[in-house]
């Protein structure tokens, strides 16, 4: 999922990557409306707001949108720098770091919300500035390593591009295209993921409250140990493939190594890291 | 090192703005604090459920999902206290405001919550706009208007 860059990724580690990012988001924008009452994933209706007050003259409130939209900028630039800052160092830890700042502002906002939250308005905008710049910080990763294919926190954007793709297939030829049936089939996914988190979110709210954020940070614990455990994985293959204690082959009375021959897959994963 | 500077120094300018912004304006926190008295009830015309609240309200019948209060006067006090007068009777409740301020939350002693949108809020004027659920916002207001004697909030400033 992580471990991929721009067009060396496979479709599904676009739909994996997707799929666990847009049900956090859901989740996570869910709860924030909830707890809240404001979204935390997308920023389109802010700017609209943003707009509805400066006219109103409502300067605080203007200030704290523009504060908000502000964060869900500066994720998506944090984000973007550890990748091209990062990338060719490590790929890994390059698109890593940024699911760790996320985890790190849910988690405080989680711990802070359930221990010490006393409902004061400025603890509830500096909470959803948290949200709104890991939020920020989750699109700008998705949508960097993916060459601007998955974006996970809103879904204007997905729905456009569906009604786009589905008029499309309304054509033979481009119904036979594997490139756009593959591209609904991730769009289809990232929906779908981003609903249903949604749905759980609102469901388990009532329950849970502020801890569910420690379930959304699981989620993305997922995302990086899942690719920490292939990282770990590969580097084991690959170290054991070059390490000489194959047995030798007697062929015509002389001792001879079977050549060694990465496969196809692996060597496309030294690529990509 | 140029290029650095630059980007420091948008940064830092969006960041002085937010700060001279914040300044110039009044937390809403602040200025709901004091005495309010509610002086009207004004329900969009054409919506059966304002008319099924508008007609519940009259023949003094409970209000269909919102229990508005029929308070002579609301006081919101620091520390989220919230002092209703009802009848000549004294009711404590507790307000939080929430999202960027266009929210207000009241709680009950019984954890019943209702919560309002704050769509007016002046120093001499607030409205309320009941919230059954984010399609029917806007159909019934309550209209304040800012009890001018003194108040516990405006002693303690």
């Amino acid at each position: 999922m992580l471990r991929k860059y721009s067009n060396s990724r496979t479709l599904g580690d676009n739909v994996k990557l997707g799929v666990l990012t847009a049900f956090s988001a859901g989740m996570v924008n869910i709860a924030s409306l909830l707890l809240f009452f404001s979204f935390s994933s997308n920023v389109t209706g802010h700017y609209a707001i943003l707009a509805a007050e400066l006219v109103k003259g409502n300067l605080f409130q203007a200030a704290v949108v523009l504060g908000w939209v502000f964060l869900f900028f500066f994720g998506g630039f944090v984000s973007n720098m550890f990748v091209i800052n990062l990338n060719k160092k490590n790929t890994y830890i390059a698109h890593a770091l940024p699911i760790v700042l996320e985890i790190i502002c849910l988690v405080a906002v989680g711990t802070y919300g359930h221990f010490f939250y006393k409902e004061t308005l400025a603890e509830t905008e500096v909470m959803l500035a948290l949200m709104l710049f890991a939020m920020g910080l989750q699109n700008g990763l998705t949508a960097s390593i993916s060459n601007f294919t998955v974006k996970t926190t809103h879904l204007t954007g997905i729905t456009t591009d569906l009604g786009i793709l589905f008029s499309m297939f309304t054509k033979k030829e481009y119904r036979r295209s594997k490139e756009l049936k593959n591209k609904a089939v991730l769009l289809l996914s990232i929906a779908a993921a981003y609903l249903s988190g949604a749905i759980v979110s609102g469901i388990t709210y009532m329950h849970m409250g502020f801890r569910l954020f420690y379930v959304v940070s699981i989620f993305l614990v997922v995302v990086i140990v899942y690719d920490f455990y292939k990282v770990k994985l590969f580097r084991f293959l690959h170290i054991k493939r070059k390490t000489p204690h194959i047995r030798p082959v007697q062929l015509n009375g002389t001792k001879h190594f079977p050549k060694m021959q990465l496969q196809k897959e692996t060597e496309e994963e030294i690529a990509a890291y | 090192m140029k290029l650095w500077l630059t980007y420091c120094a948008v940064f830092l300018s969006g960041i002085l703005a937010l700060g001279v912004l914040f300044n110039a304006s009044a937390n809403p926190e602040q200025v709901i604090l004091g005495r309010w008295q509610e002086t009207a009830w004004a329900y969009e015309q054409g919506i059966a459920f304002a008319a099924d609240i508008a007609a519940a309200s009259k023949s003094g019948s409970v209000q269909p999902e919102f229990s508005f209060h029929k308070a002579e006067d609301w006081e919101f006090l620091p520390g989220g206290r919230l002092r209703l007068r009802i009848a000549g009777k004294e009711e404590w409740l507790s307000w939080s405001m929430k999202g960027r301020g266009h929210v207000l939350q009241i709680k009950y002693g019984d954890h019943r919550i209702e919560n309002y949108q704050l769509t007016v809020l002046k120093n001499n004027k607030m409205v309320l706009n009941a919230e059954s659920d984010l399609q029917a916002r806007g159909i019934a207001q309550l209209i304040f208007e800012r009890d001018k004697s003194t108040t516990y909030a405006q002693k303690i400033q």
